[in-house]
């Protein structure tokens, strides 16, 4: 895989002037296992108030590009510039990646349950994580009120445990408590591919609503384009381990021009033709 | 007469009932079976396999009553009505090469001799687009569309006349997708076969059937011809499901906001998540009556049908 220059399509494979305010910064990223390339990623940007995705399918790199920005890759060597809310993520010490981590950039996973602790109850969950960033008391209930109405949950849900809540409302309360503590990025793997699809354009909603009135960065991976283009300013398509096509979402999806990208759109199960 | 067909079907888990008085028939064209989880479509798929006996009402084979066969008739029944689940590997042994799990079905219902029968797994391996080598594999040294494929071959191997496909395609990429769909749609002419379809997207169902019926809460609410539901659907959760359905290039996904809300106990299950809900839906639950070529259950189906609850 190294010993050919890949092909991209695209035209912003140059770094763009530095926007002083860029929330993930990724320049010439390479992951390796051993000599194998497993994912490379030259460049990326995400602004506040902008989502960007990662698309493609099963073994393209794109889940391990993600990992790679957030410092979780263990046992893979990670060469280039991974830079998130200013930090270089590449050489930071572990405890300052779990500040990160905690506090700026959360991660949302496709597993709704996977990062709630099952015998906690939602709102003693948060109102642990708040303490820990030194959230305590009144100002730690309000935040944490704030935060589920922000997701459009009701306050209930901080009664519940885990196994009480839906798939959706799971999901919702992940990205809830990412508001509370304050973070600027979201960083979502397949966060609803496990979801029937009204619950989805549910959860996609409150998405793009945290996006456009609080400017939160969304860095998104999922191989469904049909949902990535309902919600990405900016898409990457991945193949094999490198980045074939990348653009605002709205040309690649109208003129794609990477054959692989063609072939994904083509694969879309469509809907007959319907006024709404 | 239909292949196989529900009648005033009600099904229950313990006491919780969990499908309520459903009928559909399955005929030649496909039939899906859209909803949400939780609205029992997986558990009606369970009764019409025979896995679960019905509280009330009849599964029919034919004209024949499933709890009234004899188990020559069943054993009959079971070759002619094969499941495909929505993880290939449920159907294929692990420890077992792909070919000895293909073959395995075979002889349960037919009589061939080694040879016949390695050629036969060769052949059905082919007719699903996998080369007959992997017969030698393993499920777990095969992707997850090849397992997929190797789950189909294994129904073949009995020659149903119907596959029972539960989101058969929701677990594979978007690519792997569209090529199991596409052999679906070849292998449907090549080997008469038909189709009951369960999935929670609607464009899925589009590609394979002619017919829908659509589950809230273990009730159909809808049902009809499956282009006519997604062009113009005369009850709200039908609406709600296609809206919902992201498009490229399309309007943003539309959501009702109101998933979370558990079905009504009185009148129409829908009420609490509908936009068009008024007294009427709280006072009285809404019977399946015609409207407009399809069977409907809501109070404020021509007005859905004119373009009520859109945006």
């Amino acid at each position: 895989m190294s010993s050919h220059a890949p092909r991209t399509f695209g035209d912003d494979l140059q770094p763009p002037q530095a926007a002083a305010m860029t929330l993930i910064k990724v320049r010439d990223l390479v992951v390796r296992i051993g000599d194998r390339v497993i994912s490379s990623i030259p460049v990326l940007d995400v602004d506040p108030g902008q989502c960007v995705a990662i698309v493609g399918e099963s073994g393209s790199g794109k889940t391990t590009a993600l990992m790679a920005t957030l410092g979780l890759l263990d046992g893979a060597e990670v060469t280039g510039e991974v830079e998130v809310c200013g930090t270089d993520v590449i050489n930071a010490s572990e405890s300052r990646l779990r500040e990160i981590r905690g506090a700026r950039a959360a991660l949302v996973m496709q597993s709704p349950r996977a990062s709630l602790t099952p015998t906690m109850r939602l709102g003693t969950l948060m109102r642990r994580a708040l303490a820990r960033h030194g959230v305590k008391g009144d100002q730690a209930a309000r935040r944490a009120e704030e935060a589920v109405a922000a997701v459009l949950l009701d306050r209930k849900i901080l009664r519940r445990y885990p196994h009480e809540v839906s798939g959706g409302q799971a999901q919702r309360f992940a990205v809830a408590l990412a508001i509370a503590l304050g973070a600027d990025v979201i960083v979502a793997d397949e966060p609803t591919s496990a979801l029937d699809v009204t619950v989805q354009a549910e959860v996609v909603g409150v998405l793009r609503r945290l996006r456009d009135e609080r400017g939160l960065a969304l860095l998104l991976v999922s191989h469904d384009l049909a949902l990535v283009s309902t919600i990405a300013d900016h898409v990457l398509v991945m193949r094999d381990g490198t980045v074939v096509e990348t653009g605002p979402a709205a040309e690649v999806f109208a003129r794609p021009r990477a054959p692989y990208t063609r072939e994904l759109i083509a694969a879309v199960p469509e809907l007959p033709e319907v006024g709404r | 007469m239909s292949l196989l067909s529900a009648e005033e079907v009600s099904l229950a888990y313990g006491r919780t009932p969990v499908v309520h008085e459903v009928s559909l028939a399955v005929e030649e064209g496909g039939v899906g079976l859209v909803g949400e989880s939780g609205s029992g479509k997986t558990t009606l798929a369970r009764a019409l396999l025979g896995l679960l006996p019905p509280r009330s009402g009849r599964i029919l084979y034919g004209s024949r009553d499933l709890s009234a066969m004899r188990r020559g008739e069943l054993a009959e029944f079971r070759g002619a009505v094969q499941p495909v689940f929505q993880d290939g590997s449920e159907a294929l042994n692990p420890r077992m090469r792909v070919g000895s799990s293909i073959a395995e079905a075979l002889t349960t219902h037919h009589r061939l001799d080694r040879a016949a029968r390695r050629a036969r797994v060769a052949e059905l391996l082919e007719d699903v687009g996998l080369h007959p080598e992997l017969a030698a594999r393993r499920p777990h040294e095969i992707s997850g569309g090849q397992r997929q494929r190797a789950a189909i071959a294994r129904a073949l191997a009995v020659e149903p006349r119907l596959l029972v496909l539960d989101e058969p395609t929701s677990a594979l990429d978007v690519t792997v997708q569209a090529r199991v769909l596409d052999l679906l749609k070849t292998l449907r002419t090549g080997h008469g076969l038909t189709y009951l379809l369960i999935t929670h997207n609607l464009a899925v169902v589009h590609r394979l059937c002619r017919t829908s019926h659509v589950l809230f809460a273990g009730r159909v609410v809808e049902s009809g011809p499956t282009r006519e539901l997604l062009i113009r659907p005369a009850h709200p959760y039908t609406l709600a499901l296609r809206d919902a359905v992201p498009r490229i290039g399309g309007p943003p996904p539309r959501s009702t906001g109101r998933t979370e809300a558990a079905p009504a106990e009185d009148g129409c299950a829908f009420r609490l998540r509908c936009p068009l809900a008024v007294d009427r839906c709280r006072k009285e639950a809404p019977s399946p009556r015609l409207l407009d070529g399809r069977r409907v259950a809501c109070h404020r189906g021509e007005e859905v049908l004119a373009g009520a609850g859109r945006q």
